[in-house]
Formats: structure tokens, sequence, C-alpha cells
């Protein structure tokens, strides 16, 4: 399922790269990201590298927004209409 | 080593932005030139660092050796504004990474070293005259500051980090002074301080190393809502400035004679602040001054070049921003530097990402920052969006900070619903 696959090829990210220090051990759809602080200025830009590199799509400058970033759910649904469209 | 004829990205300026900037493209595997006009260790301004300078610091690799080299802890900030004393510890905030009071001298140079051990190649004493921008390649001419020794070296971008000196934004005339901002600065050097704690207690510089000091805020309440005072403890000194609005300046200088002397009766006419300053001597000639305060570029990014740090903007730093700022900055410019030099065609995309990212950081730390911003921030999504991307501890952080200085209307304003 693709579905699945955008969540665990991001989540494992965010695990394996991003916060190895903290604690993300649960990550689920529903997870605050941003306001969490699990992404920060600086590792929510390369998640947006590894996501446009992964799924092959371009996040515009004002998609970049805590709607579209805040969980994985969320960026999976962003993903999935970027594919769709 | 002499200076290359061609390289992938050549950043002016060697500070904490500069230095940061082109240790983040080395560390990507470019071919980064890095152009300093003076030579480290050099005199600078800007000493108190809020906790999160660490990050772009651990994303370097130079925390370790930052913490050796035992810089002032600092355990929150004491502000003081309109006779009533408020509190911003960092303790509260469960930060476990500490806040600093750092002499920049040194501070910069461990941060300009680092970017040649992460690969940059390092020119001191070489300033850059101009700068030619083409389609594909830019041309930077640069000449010794010791010697006659001049020449140009080509790359893909540019990164101008020369702080207020603003190469490119002066070359392309792209800054704009902030009609906002009509101050100036004005600070200088004492030894032996007293200082305060975060529970309000007075020690001596002897314990600075043992008990932790805040940075000493206060407003200069016969100036109106505008002017501030610092007084930042260092290892051997004590850093105290005020930011003045030039036109409470022109009379008053008048009566004064010097700058020095301006400098030290206005700080002899704060209570806690000539307190403080009670057993201290005063480090002759150490008073400096900055004028035309505050100014923005209008135009952050373009074809060939990256504007970051003070070259990009210079907001009042109350909160201790100012450094933080640029390291943002440099790290976002590294990004979409990055993207650019791997999707040639994609150019304009980051460059927008960038621009808007950045200037609603800097339009964030000024609502912060000015009074009376409120409707101009409210109107503002991107500062908006930009707000909203911060975590909730920092949303928090950001709201006491404007709720110390009298100015919560600012932050309402940036996010209603918190």
């Amino acid at each position: 399922m693709e579905q699945q696959s955008i969540f665990e090829t991001t989540s494992q990210y965010i695990q394996n790269t991003l916060s190895p220090s903290k604690n993300t051990d649960a990550l689920t759809v529903d997870t605050p990201l941003i306001q969490s602080g699990v992404l920060d200025s600086l590792t929510l830009f390369k998640l947006i590298t590894f996501v446009q590199k992964s799924f092959g799509v371009k996040i515009k400058s004002n998609e970049i927004t805590l709607e579209n970033f805040a969980t994985i759910g969320a960026i999976e649904a962003l993903v999935l209409s970027k594919q769709q469209g | 080593m002499t200076i290359p004829e061609t390289c992938d990205v050549v950043v002016i300026g060697g500070g904490p932005g500069g230095s940061l900037a082109a240790t983040y493209l080395a560390q990507s595997g470019y071919h980064v030139v890095l152009l300093e006009k003076q030579k480290h260790p050099r005199y600078a301004v800007g000493e108190s660092l809020i906790p999160d300078f660490w990050k772009y610091c651990d994303e370097a690799g130079v925390s370790e050796q930052i913490m050796a080299e035992n810089f002032i802890v600092k355990a929150g900030g004491i502000v003081e504004w309109d006779g009533a004393s408020k509190l911003l510890s960092f303790e509260e905030w469960e930060d476990k990474r500490s806040a600093l009071h750092v002499e920049r001298d040194r501070f910069d140079e461990i941060l300009f070293k680092n970017a040649g051990v992460k690969g940059a190649k390092l020119f001191e004493n070489t300033s850059v005259d101009r700068i030619d921008f083409a389609q594909e390649e830019q041309t930077v001419f640069y000449r010794s500051t010791k010697t006659d020794d001049s020449g140009a070296i080509r790359c893909r971008y540019v990164v101008d980090a020369s702080g207020q000196n603003a190469v490119i934004g002066r070359h392309l005339e792209l800054r704009k002074m902030d009609s906002d901002f009509r101050f100036m600065s004005i600070w200088g050097y004492f030894q032996n301080s007293d200082y305060l704690t975060t529970t309000g207690e007075i020690h001596p510089a002897a314990d600075v190393a043992t008990v932790a000091p805040t940075t000493y805020i206060t407003n200069l309440p016969e100036l109106g809502d505008w002017g501030w005072a610092w007084h930042i403890m260092l290892r051997k000194q004590t850093s105290v400035g005020l930011i003045v609005p030039i036109e409470a300046t022109k009379q008053i200088r008048q009566e004064s004679g010097s700058w020095q002397e301006f400098f030290l009766n206005q700080c002899a006419c704060l209570p806690m602040l000539d307190r403080l300053l009670t057993p201290a001597t005063f480090v002759p000639d150490s008073v400096r001054l900055v004028r035309n305060y505050s100014y923005r570029s209008s135009q952050i990014a373009g074809p060939g070049y990256f504007l970051i740090g003070d070259a990009a903007g210079f907001i009042d730093p109350i909160f201790s921003i100012g450094v933080v700022l640029s390291m943002y900055s440099a790290y976002m410019a590294a990004w979409a530097i990055d993207g650019c030099l791997q999707e040639r065609e994609q150019e304009s995309h980051y460059q927008e990402i960038y621009s808007s990212q950045v200037e609603g950081r800097l339009d964030l730390a000024k609502a912060l920052a000015l009074p009376g911003y409120d409707q101009i921030a409210a109107d503002n999504q991107q500062t908006q969006m930009i707000a909203k991307l911060a975590s909730d501890q920092s949303q928090k952080l950001m709201q006491s900070a404007s709720l110390v200085t009298a100015r919560p209307h600012n932050f309402d304003a940036l996010l209603p619903t918190k």
C-alpha cells in the first residue's frame, strides 16, 4: 500500500536521521511533530528535502505550513494530494 | 595557500553566519572559499546567546569545542521595564542546554577555524571589492588588506555574510533603512562589575564562574517606549550598552560633549545599572557606536546570491537573537544552495523558500522588538505562518519575552489563538 509506505518511510527517517536523541519511538500518524519540537526550524527543512526526493514531489514555499507538517498524517496527505494532482 | 580560481560557493565574511554557512556547504561536499576581511581573533559585539544556538553548532560539529572553552553560562534574563522587574529563566523552560555570554573574538574564531577543519578554504585579510553577476557564473574580485595582491574567483553562488558592510546589498542597492528604527547603539566595557542572579541577588564579579549571572536589560524611561540598556557579564569584563533613539541623542549629546561622556552619564542615570557598576572601573577608550542602526534588504536572494545574517537585515537584538538569526539564515542559505546546485532549473523555487522563511523570521524578531507593531504583524500572513511553525515551547518563550517588555499585543496579533 502506497499510503503505508509514505508513513513508514517518513517516520523511519524522522526516527533514525532527524531525532535520534529525542523520544520518537512511538511516532504515529497523529504525533505532533512541530508543536512538540520533534521537528524544529532546522530539521523541518531536512525533512522537506527528504520528502521531495523520496516521493518525487515539489513542496512550494506557501505549502510550508503548520497544517501541512503538523503530523506524519498531514505530510502523507500533502504528498498524496501532490502525487494525484 | 593561494586563493583558487574557481569554486562552487564563495562566502564573504567569517563571522558566525559566514563560518557556519561555509561549514554546512563543505560538509555537503561542495568546494567553498571563505573570504574574511580581518584576521581572527577579532572584536565583535553581541555577546549574549540564547540556547537555540546549540543546534546550529551541533550541525557544524563544533559544540564540544564551545563547551570546552568554558564560556560564562547565563541563567536567564532580568528585564526591568517601566520600573517592574521580571525574570526570564531558561530553567523554567526545561532547556537542558545553556545560554551563554561569550567573548565574540574567541567564539567567532572557534566557528571560523571549524569551517576550515570541515573542508572550507579560509582566507583572512582579504576584502571583496565587487562582484560581477552573470547567468551561470559569478566573479568575485578580492584584494589583500595587507599586500597589493588582488584577484578574482569564479563561482556558482555567493553568500554575503559581510555583516553591516553588506557588500552585495550596497553593490545592488538593496539596502533600505528601517524607518521604524531611528536608533543608534552605544556601548563600552567595564571591569569588576557586580551582577544579578535569577533570584535578584547582587554578586561580585569574582563569583561569575560559580554563580550563574543573568543578562540584565532595562528600558530607558526618560526616552519613551523605545530605548533600552544591556549588562552582560563576560569572563574578565562586562559589556554594557544602550540603544537610544537618534532624536534623543542630539539634544542630550549637546549637553554632554563626547560620546564617552554621554554613555557614562546615561549609565549613571539608570539606578540598577548604576548600582551594579558601583565597584567597576571603566575600560578606557572602550566606547563604540553604531548609527543608522536598523535596515533591511529589499531582496535577500537573487540570481547567484544569498544574503545572510546582518547583511540581510539588522534588527533590534533585544532578546539576544542577533547571532541565532544569523545562524538560522546560514543554515537556510546552505539548504537552499544545496537544492539549487542539485537541481539547477529549480533555483527560483529554492530562493523563494529561502526568502519567505528568512524574511518571516526577521519580521517575527521585529514584532517582538518593536512597540506598536501589532497591526503590521496581524496583516502579515507570512510572519504568522512562520510563528506557527515554532514549537509550543518556543512560542511560550516568545510570549513571555513580549510580556516582560509590556508588548504582548504584538505577540497576540501574530498568534491570536494562543
